[in-house]
């Protein structure tokens, strides 16, 4: 009895003392090491996102709940951060507003409790608050942790739970919520009913309404950042209203708005107040599956009636807005930068940054977002031809002919600049990259994305040892004879390689702005098909290009290989069908007549010969171009296999229709394209307009509407044509 | 009299100063430039020229226009008046030509994608032939079909109109005629040959003039269709134009527009001339 006492009384200790541990949050904050907007990720429990930004007179720390895009502001010793760790031992959901320079943590503990831990500035631990009442999930999931001086207030979508500072439940709202703030004492919130509304809350055990107003705000959005700003006045910043900030006062009453001079659109997740100033906080990337966030920048705004931006914290700019918006023009060069595709973050952020780093310059925006590729060319080339381009200093050249205009005499060459290669770090490019961009031994143009086609071989097929060593050096008439040596192998099997209707889906387009179209199985079992595929290649087609488009016909029968233009070998590896696309290996395309592989060149800059201003471009061009690589996984990077495995590990399966392919497989896979592109090393531009109207006859064939001659006599009298004309 | 000629004078004004301006001068001025490398602006004499009519591939264009024009203005005469003749008798006809002419009023780009929906050879027309004939698999788009879409097309657009023409030229001519041709014939045939045509001449050089236009402007349509590069015999002068401009090759591409125009103008002449001597005999 005594024994089973003792046994008892064991257990007993060891839960209380394990109940006191876990209620013991304890942590700090690791090493942060950068000077000015810098982001990383705790390794760890992967909860907190970090990012510090430098001031002039001190440095603060901005932490990220990754899950809910809470923000709280550390005002801290920045050498102090350096030497403290910070560890949670549950799940951290949210990270509070600072109430006198203290912060609060609404976390979980090993046992499923929620605490909400609080942290002085230096992120020591002071004491956590047990929420006996609080139910996960009941009101949806949580979008802000608001402190008061008597409550915690836990603000979820679909509901508000009000906490007093021991931990009692006190108050509740039912009902979708938008966004929350507070200014200590008082609760604000939006709700959307017919219209939105922004509420009031002065008493938070009744949850009575003080005034209710209807702020005329149609979110395009599940959250509106609402801020309560020094002024007295509440801020709000509805996501994908072009950056117009609306400000209330305290008692409702509309005060007023400001435009952000640079669109907000989608990224603004968050306003932040702090020392009289508004933040926001952009994304440039938005978290995704994987969980990675990618915090690029914050966006500094003054109090609120001078809103303009100020950008980016390590280069703000202590001046009047009014100042600095009449100065913008006054005594600076005019870079101008035309294109049809510039009108997008990827070009807005870096040109906000590059104008404040070189205040002599102001980047002058024209884009034909509107046009069709091929009107936007056509209009562009007779503006050139027609001596109107004279104000040009960069083309972004998105299906513009770049060698049409390097062989006229239109564009500058790079090493007229710069005296020197402009690759810089040739690893970072393709090889057929840099080769494409030389007319004549020059640099012309600095491309950014091209396409590569690949022939994916079957690793199953008996020839495929074969075919693979031949395929380093072979031509289209090796290619031919694999062909005509591959027996019936290949049997149906259950692979829908419809990309006819696949396109159509808006998901699949999301993901496969890569494949422009699988062309017919240049190893199907039917010579007859290969006669018109080779009737051209024999006639110097290889250097142009024929693939036969796949979107005409469905392919029933596994082929034993098949040509796939390919963007960006790791979006492939989230298609739909990539375990069966791992039965095949890419190999490069077989060599023309004159010793060349054909890729399509897509995104690029040129800069004008015309130019006054061309070291300038250069210097903004590759400004550009690093600005956005480590935001893109663009086909100049080769170590994008790398970056795709460490995303992939963490993406759903949900993402992969068929199943999550094997790991090992899909790196091999994806290194393999690589491996194959390094043999692009002597590339030629390919002319897609050209060849989609060999493509026609060839369908018109496979579709038994033309005999092979006619076919044949087809395709020749066009490359007659167009090599003569 | 010097007045008058003043007079004169400031009311041609506006159109001669809105012609030289407006037409003329772009005229001439493109035309001075098929005489310069236009990037380099070095003067090139009749350089151009010669690269155009050396070129096979232009003369290939210039005869394929030549053969279209022929084969579809024929077509226009005979298919237009054979319609006035069976029009011209019957009540309401001037409303139902007047109907059969709106193809004309039409984008042509819209009526090409109704005219590729119908001839491909996934399209309607052998969808209909297969419901009869079993799977027909007729490519109307290549091989030597592929003349009759483009040729049904712009006889779908332009017949009406032309009908309107020669329905007027018939409507004129006087009963008497025909009440003496019957004396000696009652056969439609002798007053079609003997009456009708020989009357309606001059609409013929009309429709001629008209369809000739017509047809240098068909490119929009086998351009709507083919893209831009057509089979071989639908290679036309307009194609060989377009794609010397956007190869920044202006000066040739004004010149290959020049030998159109003459050879348009050749046309309009020799039918003239022919038209004059017919009428004379």
């Amino acid at each position: 009895m005594t024994k089973q006492l003792f046994l008892f009384a064991f257990i007993i200790l060891i839960f209380i003392f394990t109940s006191c541990a876990t209620k013991e949050n304890k942590g700090n904050i690791t090493a942060i090491i950068g000077t000015n907007v810098f982001m990383e990720k705790i390794t760890g429990n992967d909860q907190v996102i970090k990012v510090l930004v430098e001031e002039p007179e001190s440095k603060i720390v901005y932490m990220i709940e990754k899950n809910v895009m809470q923000i709280s502001r550390v005002n801290t010793n920045y050498s102090k951060l350096e030497k403290i760790l910070f560890e949670t031992q549950g799940n951290t959901e949210a990270a509070g507003n600072c109430v006198n320079e203290n912060i609060y943590v609404l976390t979980e503990n090993n046992s499923g409790e929620h605490l909400v831990c609080i942290y002085d500035s230096n992120m020591k631990y002071i004491k956590s608050i047990l929420l006996n009442d609080y139910e996960c999930g009941k009101y949806g999931y949580i979008i802000d942790l608001l402190i008061t001086k008597n409550n915690y207030i836990l603000v979820f979508n679909e509901g508000i739970v009000a906490y007093s500072h021991k931990g009692k439940k006190e108050g509740l709202f039912e009902g979708a919520v938008y966004g929350a703030a507070t200014d200590g004492q008082n609760l604000f919130f939006i709700t959307q009913t017919s219209s939105t509304i922004l509420n009031r809350v002065d008493n938070l055990k009744t949850f009575s309404l003080a005034w209710s107003v209807d702020v005329n705000i149609s979110p395009d959005s599940n959250y509106i950042p609402l801020s309560y700003g020094e002024n007295k006045n509440l801020l709000l910043l509805p996501i994908n209203q072009h950056g117009v900030i609306y400000a209330y006062g305290r008692d409702g009453k509309y005060v007023g708005e400001a435009l952000d001079l640079y669109e907000c659109e989608m990224f603004a997740d968050e306003l932040i107040k702090n020392d009289g100033r508004l933040w926001t906080v952009f994304n440039t990337v938005y978290m995704n599956k994987a969980g990675a966030l990618e915090v690029s920048m914050l966006l500094l705004y003054d109090d609120f009636h001078s809103s303009h931006v100020y950008f980016n914290a390590d280069i703000y700019v202590n001046e009047e807005a009014e100042t600095a918006i009449a100065g913008r023009l006054d005594g600076k060069s005019i870079l101008t930068v035309r294109g049809n595709y510039i009108n997008s973050v990827n070009w807005k952020y870096p040109i906000l940054l590059y104008e404040k780093m070189h205040p002599e310059i102001k980047i002058k925006i024209y884009s034909y977002e509107s046009f069709a590729v091929t009107d936007y060319t056509v209009m562009t080339t007779t503006e050139l031809m027609a001596g109107v381009s004279s104000g040009w200093d960069v083309l972004s050249m998105t299906g513009l002919p770049a060698i049409l205009y390097a062989e006229k005499g239109l564009l500058a060459n790079w090493y007229d600049i710069e005296g020197t290669e402009p690759f810089r770090d040739g690893s970072e490019y393709t090889p057929h990259m840099i080769d494409i961009s030389r007319v004549d031994g020059k640099i012309y143009f600095l491309p950014v994305v091209s396409f590569g086609d690949y022939i994916y071989a079957h690793t199953g097929h008996p020839l495929f040892g074969e075919i693979e060593a031949a395929s380093k050096t072979w031509t289209w008439s090796d290619l031919a004879y694999y062909m005509d040596n591959v027996g019936e192998d290949f049997a149906p099997v259950e692979m829908n390689m419809n990309y006819y209707g696949a396109v159509d889906s808006g998901w699949f387009n999301q993901i496969s702005g890569l494949i422009l179209y699988v062309t017919t199985p240049l190893f199907y079992n039917r010579s007859t098909d290969r006669a018109v595929l080779f009737a051209a290649a024999e006639e110097s087609m290889e250097n142009l290009g024929l693939f036969v488009g796949k979107n005409y016909f469905d392919i029933n029968e596994k082929p034993g290989a098949f040509i796939l233009r390919v963007f960006m070998p790791d979006e492939l590896a989230v298609s739909p069908r990539i375990n069966d696309l791992l039965e095949y290996t890419p190999l490069p395309l077989p060599v023309g007549s004159d010793g060349m592989r054909s890729v399509t060149l897509s995104e690029g800059y040129m800069i004008m010969e015309s130019s006054g201003l061309k070291k300038e471009a250069a210097e903004f061009i590759r400004f550009l171009t690093d600005f956005n690589k480590r935001r893109h996984m663009n086909s100049t990077r080769v170590n994008r296999v790398d970056d795709f495995m460490q995303m992939f590990d963490e993406m759903d399966d949900w993402l992969f229709e068929n199943g999550k392919p094997e790991r090992g497989s899909l790196e091999a896979f994806l290194r393999k394209h690589d491996i194959a592109s390094s043999y692009f090393n002597n590339a030629c531009d390919y002319d897609i307009a050209f060849s989609a109207s060999l493509l026609e006859a060839a369908y018109a064939y496979f579709n038994g509407a033309l005999s092979k001659q006619a076919a044949i006599e087809e395709i020749t009298d066009k490359l007659w044509v167009r090599n003569n004309q | 009299m010097k007045m008058k000629k003043i007079t004169f004078a400031a009311f041609m004004l506006p159109f001669a100063a809105g012609f030289v301006l407006c037409m003329a001068a772009p005229l001439f001025y493109g035309l001075a430039l098929s005489f310069f490398d236009i990037f380099s602006n070095e003067f090139v004499g009749l350089q151009n020229y010669a690269g155009v009519i050396k070129n096979p591939v232009f003369l290939r264009a210039a005869l394929n226009t030549a053969v279209l024009a022929a084969a579809a203005i024929t077509a226009l005469v005979a298919v237009s008046f054979f319609i006035s003749c069976v029009l011209m008798r019957m009540p309401g006809r001037q409303s139902i030509a007047k109907i059969m002419a709106v193809p004309l009023a039409v984008p042509a780009v819209s009526v090409s994608y109704v005219w590729y929906s119908v001839f491909h050879y996934k399209g309607y027309l052998n969808g209909v032939l297969s419901v009869f004939f079993g799977r027909v698999n007729i490519n109307w788009f290549s091989g030597p079909l592929m003349y009759l879409p483009v040729i049904l097309l712009f006889l779908w657009k332009n017949a009406g109109f032309a009908a309107l023409i020669y329905l007027s030229g018939l409507n004129a001519i006087p009963r008497e005629y025909e009440d003496v041709l019957r004396l000696d014939s009652e056969k439609l045939i002798d007053r079609i040959r003997l009456i009708y045509w020989p009357c309606v001449f001059p609409q013929t050089f009309f429709v001629i003039i008209i369809g000739l236009w017509r047809v240098m402007n068909i490119f929009t349509e086998i351009y709507a269709v083919w893209s831009d590069y057509p089979p071989l015999p639908l290679y036309l002068l307009q194609h060989f134009i377009y794609h010397n401009y956007m190869n920044m090759e202006y000066g040739r591409s004004v010149a290959a527009a020049v030998f159109l125009s003459f050879m348009v103008l050749a046309f309009a002449v020799i039918f003239r001339m022919a038209e004059k001597r017919y009428s004379d005999e």
